[in-house]
Formats: structure tokens, C-alpha cells, sequence
């Protein structure tokens, strides 16, 4: 009786503790870049190339920058930079730098009338493209024509800080090709190619004969696998490696205590080689592998594959919105930002409408196929596996505790911005996703949750998993998921191997024994189930245990699937004898 | 020969010599009815020749040379573990008609049989499976077998492993995985090799490929119930008790082949009309052929058993999740008591269930109970299953007998009764 008082105060503590990290999360730095505005500098060079901006690392190049003045943007509004050094960037730079040049007499478009032509530049810095659609505007008067580069999806067309509305526009890409688009009612244009805007491009726009306006727009986006790649992924290798030094002082430590204990536990050598050849069998768990990889590269690299984004989409998983080259946006900045959420009806809409399906139609599938902060549990746990280091399997009781973690973790998730916190800076998940793709993010008390990711994945199969509020959230719904786990009493022999190889630790699949109906087909699906197909692939017993969709059975318990792997390798070769 | 036992003068020597010849007498006699039944399949020759040699010939059990032997009862003790230690496993549950009639002698009067049969065996001393064993591990299950262990334990080196008797619980899972590691410990003593990672994980690879070709065995059944005898079936299983297994999985790949070639040829062991009949509860163990051996007698085809000498003593494979020793350790731990149907634990809603897939597996008409006289446990689950079998319309007896060859005639008339009934009672 003492002792669980005692461990109830315990607990309170540590979910005090965890609320108070969480709310200082950003305070907790564990990585942090230089601020983007001291790391900047600029220079402007007249080499005559068209009026434009490069981006050399940190260097911002204004290229043909002759009779130009040049724009800084500021919280406070547009100001000039008199002089091209990083010593006059104002103070509250906001990011967006704008470049106009004025009083240039050309024929560009070959009518043979001589135009007045105003050329601005315009870029945006890689911090300033964040996971909002107010992106950076300037809308002053001393830039007549500009153009805003929204959510990574439509550009807004604006002239005099008036929206264009139903106009031509001529977009000239940066390898010389030119298309024609007509701005809509809000005065944008959609369907341009990510990869073409990355790579930098010009608007231009023809009021009348006489006048002519161009812009030059470039985002400063990175390039994968240069040193500027390597240098964004920094933080996440310095996870890895204090994640891999707590493993290696786990284990030795491991090792001291159990040869004080008699017991031959752990004696086993950490690296022990298991030289009998297992055989491949493909099933559910090789295509559940292909999916997780194909969402993996999709999450992080998916935009810049395939060139767009489906901002519609806000695919509740823990996908880093901050990783802008992502394929969809995330659900999860949305549900930890509640306090934000009645910014936009449309965002409003597509975030419950893809929720809405996304619960119904999947559910915690997402968990198990999708979520690449899953995935990299999934990899740290092979890797033990690889390794056959013992890892730590888990009790009735101990899962207990991390239900108990998971509603503090839930409370954390949904309540923190109304207090003034940001989720962002205490989640894993902005350590992993934007630096694969190569943004550079500070991190906060997230850079050690990772560590914590990492290292309980490693010894105990996704156990960010168990305490994780998103998917709790998603597994809500399960009673009316399509995805559904059936199990068949009668044939199941209650051997457990389910429980032990669930990595939610649920029992309710090993010891249910009657259901509502048929005792052939008892629903056995909880709101813990990710759908990772590892109960069935574990269950030696014909039919015993299968997931359905819609009622039909997708992935089936199979006793000679089973037995498959440890099939004699010769007996191919016997049977061939034989005839 | 003969003069060569007359010149024994201890009476000791002749008591031994005496059950030697009488013991043999009856293996011989069942291996012979045995082998007289139609329909043999060609490879259950190597089978029979190792019942041959370890009741008849009495020699020890069929092993590589220098492989210490680790006698074990009840299928709570996990093979692997003994294999991985670099010894081997024999599985000791008597059914001696002759150790019988000695452990009479010694034990009470309402001790099952089985038990009986052991302390006799262990009390003369004489058959090489039993003397030969440098160590005995006895899960304790049922009283008897608890006793067991204490009388064994006076005599031999014993290791008792304390089974839970619920199985839900993560805590009695826990408790059963430290006994392991206990009586690994003791066999390490014993062979001198560690517990390890490649170890088990061999060993686990050995039983695997015994347990492939069982499954291969019983998919074959489920396709073609009355492709071998059950009594057949049953001298396999109870064959493995007393071989090393790699050498068993050959054999038994053997008979696999050939029974696929039958399937294929559509050469069936009994007729179809014959009425199918599972039979369940206490162990059948060699000798004590004669209830399987009625069944096909009286004109009923045995397509499977649910006992723990027969297709349930190496039926569960582990179940290795973690690759790391102890994901071995707690993979043995729960393929040796969670699915086991054995009535000493206190909840056993599977076995019930257990049954009835087997019905529908093999397409049972008919369920024959079999309870050795003093098997309590056995007994006591009567009642629910034969409730359960009533829903279903499943007729089931049950048959209460000893180990001697007295009771004979009156198993032959209820046995036949049971097969008539079903025979024409449905008509």
C-alpha cells in the first residue's frame, strides 16, 4: 500500500516535471544554429546579369545590381539597406530581401515599342518559409510589383499591393522556357512545379504597351548531399551518436549487474552471430517494410521528387511541418496548435476532412505503414535485433505506466499552446524529418526526446509509440476503422507469442477467449492497435488471428507460413530425387 | 543361455532378469499388433525399430555418441534448452504394464498408473532410457508428479521446475522464465556449456525442423484424415520421447514424402465410411497400446489424438520474437505453458476450444476420453467438455483404464458399443 503511494507521488512529480520541461522547451536548447539574420550577409555586384539573388551558404548575392535600392523586410515594415553589409541588415529583419530597379528603357516583349520596364528581385530566406499561408510580403509602395510565394503551393500576384486578378502573366523559368498563366479571382497562380520555383524564376507583367514589370523570385532552398546538407544534419548525428553511446552504457552496464547476480542472463556475447541461415519469407511484414521506406523518402523528400504538394492533405502523423519538402502537410502541427486553428475556415476544413478519413479509412495503419517517426523505431529496433542485445520486455504493470506517460503526454500535446508553449520545440519529430531534408532547424528540448526515442526504440520496439497522443488520437476510432483484427478463438491455442510480439503490449488479443458474436471472428481491435501485422505473423495457428478490411481477410495466420522459415534448405533438392 | 541365468544365484539378479523378459514380452506383443495392422506406411519401419531397441533390445535411447541424457516428464520442459546445453532430452512418462506392477508395490493405491509405472522403473533399475539419464527435470504439475519429483529426487539428480498454475498473469510468465534460467544453470553444471545466444538459437533451429516436418504431417491430415493409422501416428510420436530429434525430423520427412505420394495415389489407410474418432486425456505411452490399438480393431479409424505423448507433445513451436537470449528464454517459457492444454492448470477454456477445432480439423465423429485410473485432473475436465461436445452433438465416452491387459475385453465392449453408435445411431 506504502509503495504505491509512493509511486503514485512518483509519477505526479515526473509529469509535473515533463509539463514544466515541455512549456520551456525552446529554453532547453540542444542544438542551436546561429540566428539566421547574423549568419546572413549581402553583397550586391553589377556583373549584368539580369537583376536577381543567388545564394552561396549564408551569402546572399544581388546579381546586376546596378541603380537598384534595396529592401529589407522588418516586422515593422519595408526598410531600405543603404549599404550591402551584414552590419546594416536592420535588427528585426524579418527574412525577405527585395531589390527595384527602375528607369530602364527596353523593347522586351518585340512589338518594337520601346517600354519603360521595372525589374525587381525578390527572395525569401530558407527560416521564413514557415508552415503558414500570410508568407513573407513587402505590399509597400516602393515595390510595385510583387509576388508572394504561399505555402509552398500558389503564388499571389500583387501590383501597386493590389492582387492581380484575372490577368496574364508570363513566367519565365530558369532555363529560358516560358509559360503563360492567368492569376484567379484571388489574384493567384497555382500549378507551378516546385522543383522549377526552387531553381528560381521570373514574372512578367504587361499593363499596357508602354509599361513593363518583371520579377525575379528566388526562395533559398538547399540542396541535398552538399555540405550545406551536412551541416543541417549535425544535430540529428549528434543523436544518433549520444543515442548510440547510452546504448553501448546500458549494455555494459547490463552486463556488471548480471555478473553480480548469478543468473546466466546476459552472458551471451553483445555481438553473438547467429550463422544458421533463416529463410526469406515475403509476406505481409516485407510489403509493411516497402511501404514504410516508400512513406519515409515520401515524407521527407516527397515534394522535391515529385515536384508538388498536397497542402490539402494534413496527414495526421509525425511528419515535421517545418520540413517544407514534405508531400503533405502534417496533422499533428494543427492538433498541437489548437490555439491557431480558427485562422483559416479552408485549413479548417482540410484538417478535420483528411482526419476524418484518414481515421476512418486507416486509422492506426498510419502508425504502423506511414509515420517516419515510427519507421526510425522500427530500424532502431532491427538494429538490436541485428545485434542480439538483449532488450527490455515489458510487463502488464509497466505498460501501466506508460498509459499513465501517454495522458500527460496527450495533455502536453493538446494544451500547451493555450498557455503559451510550443509543442514543436518539446517533439522528436522536428529532429529527424526537416534535417534529412536539409533544413536547418535549432532544437529545443525535442533534440533530447529524440535521444529518448531512440534509445527506449532500440530496447523496447516503438516505445515512443505507446505514449504517443497523436496516435492515440487516430486509434479513437477504431470501433468504426475499416481496418479491423479478427481473431478465432477456437483455433487459437492461446500460446501468448501474440502478446509477446505486439511492440503495443496488448493482451487483450492473447487472452479474449469470448466475444459479442461468433467466436470464430471476435473483433479484437483496440484503439492501441497499429496494424503492424505482427501478432499474425507470430501466430502459428491456421486462421487464428487475420486483419480484414471491410470484412475481408488481408493477412492471415497461416501455420506452414510459419514453420516455412525454419524449412530444411535441401528439401528442394529431395524432392527432385524423388522424382 | 539358459544356463547361464540359473547359474545366478542372487534373487535380486533374477527378480531383474524376470522383468526384463516379462517387459519385453509385452513390447514385442504390441509392436507386433502394431505392425500388424494394414496399411503400414513403408517408412514407419525406423519407428518401430526404435521402439525395438529401446523396450525389446534394451538398449538406451538413439543419440550421437557421448550425448548425456537429461530425462524429462510432462511436456512443460522445453527441449531446446536441454539440446542447447549439448544434451539430450528422453521424455520418461512410463507405460509399463511390468514397472507398473513394482511401482504398485511402492506407492499408494490411488496414484495414476503413469507414476506407478516410473517408480517401478526407477526402483529395479534396469532399462538403460532410465539409468542412463544424468539428470531428471520434473515440471511440477499434478500431485503425482510432485511426489514424483520428491521420490526421484531422493535417488537421482532432479531438477523440479515449478510450473504457474494460471497463465494469464505476466507475473506467473515471469516466474516460469526464472525457472528456466535455473535449470539451465543446473545443466550447465552438468555438460559444462553455457547458456548462449548461438546455442539456443541452434537448438531452437533443431526442434524447429522437427516441428516443420509435425506440421507438414498434420496438413497432410487435415487434407486426408485417413491417410495413416492413428495407432501408427501415435508409435511415431511416442518414438520421438526417445530419439535424438535431428534424427527423428529425417525419419519423419521420410514418412512425410510418403504419405504425400499415398494422398496423391489416393491410397487411404481406412475406408471412408469408417467412423472418425479423436481421442483425448491421459497420456498413451508405449506400451500401453491398447485403447488406439481397440479403436481400429472394433472397425474406427483414431485420425487424431489430443495428448501429451502424442501430437501434443511437440506441437507449439517457440515463438522467437526478440532474437536475443532471453527473447529465446521467454519464447520457451510460453510455447511450454501457455498453449498447453494440460488440466493441472486452473483455467483451461483452450482445451475445450482446442478439441473443437480438432473436430472440425480432422471431421471427428466421435470423441473417446481416456483417463487413467487416479488421473484427477483428467477426470475433472470430463464434465465441461462433454458438455460443450453435447452442443455440438459430438458423442463422447469416457474410458476409465489401468495398466494391464484385464480390462481389455470390457474396453473392447464399450469401445465397440461407442463405434456401433456411431456407426448406425445416426440413422
Amino acid at each position: 500500500m506504502k509503495n504505491k503511494t509512493a509511486g503514485k507521488i512518483l509519477f505526479a512529480v515526473f509529469a509535473v516535471a515533463l509539463c514544466v520541461a515541455a512549456y520551456f522547451a525552446a529554453d532547453l536548447a540542444f542544438f542551436q544554429y546561429d540566428d539566421p539574420v547574423e549568419r546572413a550577409t549581402l553583397s550586391v555586384v553589377s556583373d549584368g546579369e539580369p537583376l536577381s539573388f543567388t545564394y552561396d551558404n549564408d551569402a546572399i548575392t544581388l546579381h546586376g545590381g546596378s541603380n537598384t535600392t534595396v529592401y529589407a523586410l522588418t516586422y515593422g515594415g519595408t526598410s531600405v539597406v543603404e549599404d550591402a553589409y551584414t552590419e546594416n541588415l536592420p535588427s528585426d529583419f524579418a527574412g525577405s530581401f527585395a531589390a527595384v530597379q527602375t528607369g530602364i528603357r527596353e523593347d522586351t516583349n518585340g512589338d518594337g515599342v520601346t517600354e519603360n520596364v521595372t525589374r525587381v528581385a525578390k527572395t525569401d530566406m530558407e527560416y521564413t518559409q514557415g508552415y503558414d499561408s500570410t508568407a513573407n510580403s513587402f505590399l509597400s509602395d516602393e515595390i510595385p510589383f510583387e509576388v508572394v510565394y504561399k505555402d509552398r503551393e500558389s503564388f499571389a500576384v500583387y501590383y501597386n499591393s493590389q492582387p492581380l486578378k484575372n490577368t496574364d502573366i508570363t513566367v519565365t523559368l530558369s532555363d529560358g522556357a516560358q509559360k503563360t498563366f492567368t492569376t484567379d479571382e484571388n489574384g493567384e497562380i497555382t500549378g507551378l512545379n516546385l522543383n522549377d520555383v526552387r531553381s528560381g524564376l521570373s514574372f512578367t507583367y504587361y499593363p499596357d504597351t508602354m509599361n513593363t514589370y518583371s520579377i525575379n523570385y528566388q526562395v533559398e532552398a538547399d540542396t541535398i548531399f552538399t555540405t550545406r546538407w551536412l551541416s543541417a544534419m549535425l544535430p540529428f548525428g549528434i543523436i544518433i551518436l549520444i543515442s548510440a553511446v547510452c546504448i553501448t552504457l546500458d549494455v555494459l552496464l547490463r552486463k556488471l549487474l548480471y555478473k553480480k547476480e548469478k543468473l546466466p542472463i546476459g552472458k551471451t556475447g553483445v555481438m553473438a552471430r547467429d550463422k544458421r541461415k533463416k529463410r526469406f519469407v515475403f509476406g505481409f511484414e516485407t510489403i509493411r517494410w516497402i511501404v514504410m521506406i516508400l512513406s519515409f523518402a515520401l515524407l521527407i523528400f516527397g515534394s522535391r521528387l515529385t515536384g508538388t504538394v498536397f497542402s490539402n492533405v494534413q496527414l495526421p502523423v509525425f511528419a515535421c511541418p517545418y520540413n517544407l519538402d514534405q508531400l503533405t502537410s502534417s496533422g499533428c502541427y494543427m492538433l498541437s496548435h489548437l490555439d491557431v486553428l480558427v485562422s483559416s475556415w479552408k485549413e479548417i476544413l482540410a484538417f478535420f476532412g483528411t482526419f476524418l478519413v484518414c481515421a476512418v479509412l486507416l486509422g492506426r495503419v498510419l502508425c504502423g505503414f506511414v509515420c517516419p517517426l515510427g519507421f526510425v523505431q522500427d530500424v532502431a529496433h532491427e538494429a538490436r535485433q541485428a545485434l542480439h542485445i538483449e532488450g527490455i520486455s515489458l510487463n502488464e504493470r509497466l505498460y501501466a505506466v506508460l498509459r499513465m506517460v501517454k495522458w500527460v503526454v496527450l495533455i502536453i500535446f493538446l494544451g500547451i499552446g493555450f498557455v503559451g508553449g510550443n509543442f514543436c520545440d518539446f517533439c522528436p519529430a522536428m529532429a529527424l524529418s526537416p534535417a534529412l531534408a536539409g533544413f536547418k532547424l535549432s532544437l529545443g528540448l525535442g533534440g533530447f526526446v529524440m535521444v529518448i526515442v531512440l534509445v527506449s526504440g532500440f530496447f523496447k520496439r516503438r516505445c515512443f509509440c505507446n505514449v504517443c497522443p497523436l496516435g492515440f488520437i487516430l486509434g479513437l476510432t477504431h470501433k468504426i476503422s475499416l481496418f479491423k483484427l479478427k481473431k478465432d478463438a477456437v483455433a487459437c491455442t492461446e500460446c501468448g507469442a501474440c502478446y509477446e510480439a505486439c511492440p503495443m503490449g496488448i493482451k487483450s488479443v492473447f487472452t479474449v477467449r469470448e466475444g459479442k458474436g461468433d467466436v470464430r471472428a471476435i473483433d479484437v481491435t483496440t484503439s492501441d492497435c497499429i496494424m503492424c501485422g505482427e501478432c499474425v505473423r507470430r501466430c502459428p495457428e491456421n486462421n487464428a488471428l487475420a486483419i480484414t478490411f471491410c470484412g475481408k481477410k488481408v493477412y492471415n495466420a497461416d501455420r506452414m507460413k510459419f514453420m516455412k522459415q525454419y524449412a530444411p534448405p535441401k528439401r528442394k533438392k529431395k524432392g527432385k530425387n524423388h522424382e | 543361455m539358459n544356463d547361464y541365468i540359473e547359474r545366478k544365484t542372487s534373487a535380486e539378479e533374477r527378480r531383474k532378469q524376470r522383468f526384463i523378459n516379462k517387459s519385453s514380452a509385452v513390447s514385442i506383443k504390441y509392436l507386433r499388433k502394431i505392425d500388424e495392422l494394414p496399411h503400414k506406411p513403408k517408412a514407419l519401419e525406423p519407428f518401430m525399430n526404435i521402439l525395438h531397441h529401446v523396450f525389446v533390445d534394451m538398449q538406451g535411447a538413439v543419440k550421437p555418441e557421448n550425448t548425456p541424457t537429461v530425462g524429462t516428464y510432462c511436456v512443460m520442459v522445453p527441449q531446446e534448452l536441454i539440446y542447447a546445453a549439448g544434451a539430450m532430452p528422453v521424455k520418461l512418462c512410463g507405460g509399463s504394464y511390468t514397472a507398473f506392477n513394482i511401482g504398485d508395490d511402492i506407492a499408494p493405491r490411488d496414484v495414476c498408473p503413469l507414476v506407478k509405472a516410473v517408480m517401478g522403473f526407477q526402483s529395479i533399475g534396469v532399462m538403460p532410457v532410465y539409468q542412463e539419464c544424468s539428470m531428471m527435470a520434473i515440471p511440477i504439475t499434478c500431485d503425482c508428479k510432485k511426489k514424483l519429483a520428491g521420490y526421484l529426487g531422493q535417488r537421482r539428480s532432479t531438477v523440479a521446475l515449478h510450473v504457474p498454475s494460471g497463465r494469464d498473469c505476466d507475473e506467473d510468465m515471469e516466474q516460469y522464465v526464472r525457472e528456466l534460467y535455473l535449470f539451465s544453470q543446473k545443466l550447465t553444471e552438468l555438460t559444462g556449456k553455457p547458456l548462449s545466444y548461438e546455442r539456443l538459437s541452434w537448438a531452437c533451429g533443431l526442434t524447429a525442423a522437427a516441428q516443420y516436418e509435425l506440421s507438414r504431417f498434420i496438413e497432410l491430415r487435415r487434407k486426408a484424415p485417413l491417410v495413416i493409422k492413428g495407432t501408427h501416428y501415435m508409435a511415431v510420436m511416442n518414438a520421438m520421447s526417445y530419439t535424438h530429434i535431428s534424427i527423428w525430423t529425417e525419419y519423419m520427412s521420410a514418412l512425410n514424402d510418403e504419405l504425400e505420394q499415398k494422398i496423391k495415389n489416393g491410397e487411404m489407410a481406412s475406408k471412408e465410411n469408417r467412423p472418425r474418432i479423436l481421442i483425448t486425456g491421459s497420456p498413451i505411452v508405449f506400451p500401453n497400446f491398447k485403447l488406439p490399438l481397440l479403436i481400429e480393431e472394433m472397425g474406427g479409424a483414431l485420425v487424431g489424438d489430443e495428448t501429451c505423448m502424442g501430437e501434443r507433445g511437440a506441437y507449439d513451436p517457440p515463438t522467437i520474437v526478440d532474437r536475443s537470449t532471453d527473447g529465446i528464454m521467454r519464447a520457451l517459457a510460453n510455447k511450454n505453458t501457455r498453449p498447453c492444454t494440460c488440466p493441472t492448470f486452473t483455467d483451461n477454456k483452450r482445451r475445450v476450444y482446442r478439441i473443437m477445432q480438432m473436430l472440425k480439423d480432422y471431421n471427428v465423429q466421435g470423441v473417446i476420453y481416456h483417463v487413467l485410473r487416479g488421473c484427477l485432473v483428467y477426470d475433472y475436465e470430463y464434465q465441461a467438455l462433454e458438455e460443450e461436445l453435447g452442443k455440438l452433438k459430438i458423442p463422447v465416452i469416457r474410458v476409465e483404464s489401468d495398466y494391464n491387459e484385464e480390462d481389455v475385453e470390457q474396453l473392447r465392449i464399450r469401445v465397440e458399443a461407442f463405434i456401433e453408435l456411431i456407426k448406425y445411431g445416426k440413422g
